[in-house]
């Protein structure tokens, strides 16, 4: 039986994540008045994905939030490839410290996106590495505070399974 | 003009236009990250961070496709191969 989708949008928002886990951060700015299709969102270097599109309040820190889906979405890798067994790990990890402010180098991070990049059986590790490089010019004040000493917002947004949280 | 992805520039050289046809591939499902591949053919082939090789991506020059079938047939995995355009060989 077909139900009325529930929509809740917490206002007001500092970016979206557009197609889903896989997908593309996007401030909310320039997403705003976009259509939601492949040729409206090209040149924001996004895509509707999965057809999902998930909201972040200004009181949540998107690179939190980004660590946390990275360290699922490290959790579901079949196992079958080093790069993904190994690398997505590794990058959930420096992702990690970067959201907790113990690290301001980016360099361990990028270099590891490009060893995890197209690399592997499916389009696991490219699609986590997606979301990571889109966080990071997206979330570029947050990373500027984490530098600094301190986080933009500690409320948990994006769902992640029990376990990951 | 842009250029495409599919079609790796080959200058006009002999050595761009032979080794156009030939470029190695890496099963990763199979791969192990024994690393052997790596040590037999250093010019194509690194190791990430991991043990795992990442081959280049461009066609593998003549004056080393001598060398290639040596080095797939060191895959202790059968993870390595030479690809001819678009056929597999070992």
């Amino acid at each position: 039986m077909p139900s009325t989708p529930k929509v809740l949008v917490p206002l007001p928002l500092q970016a979206v994540l557009l197609g889903g886990y896989f997908g593309s951060w996007v401030p909310a700015v320039q997403a705003a008045s976009r259509p939601f299709s492949s040729a409206g969102l090209a040149d924001l270097g996004a895509g509707p994905g999965a057809g999902l599109i998930a909201a972040l309040p200004a009181g949540a820190c998107g690179l939190a939030e980004t660590a946390r889906i990275v360290r699922y979405l490290a959790g579901e890798s079949a196992g079958q490839c080093g790069p993904c067994r190994f690398g997505l790990p590794a990058l959930a990890g420096e992702l990690e410290r970067v959201a907790e402010g113990r690290t301001t180098d980016l360099g361990l991070l990028h270099r590891w996106l490009g060893q995890v990049d197209g690399r592997g059986g499916c389009a696991h590790p490219s699609g986590t590495v997606r979301l990571i490089r889109s966080a990071l010019p997206t979330f570029s004040a947050e990373l500027n505070q984490h530098a600094a000493g301190w986080c933009c917002g500690t409320a948990r947004v994006l769902p992640v399974p029990p376990g990951y949280a | 003009m842009t250029a495409c992805p599919g079609r790796p520039d080959t200058p006009g050289t002999p050595e761009g236009n032979l080794g156009a046809s030939a470029q190695l591939r890496v099963n990763f499902v199979a791969c192990d990250g024994r690393g052997l591949c790596a040590e037999a053919l250093p010019e194509l082939i690194t190791l990430d961070d991991w043990g795992f090789p990442i081959v280049s991506g461009r066609p593998v020059p003549p004056r080393l496709l001598r060398d290639v079938p040596a080095t797939v047939r060191a895959c202790p995995k059968l993870a390595l191969r030479l690809q001819h355009g678009g056929e597999l060989s070992q």
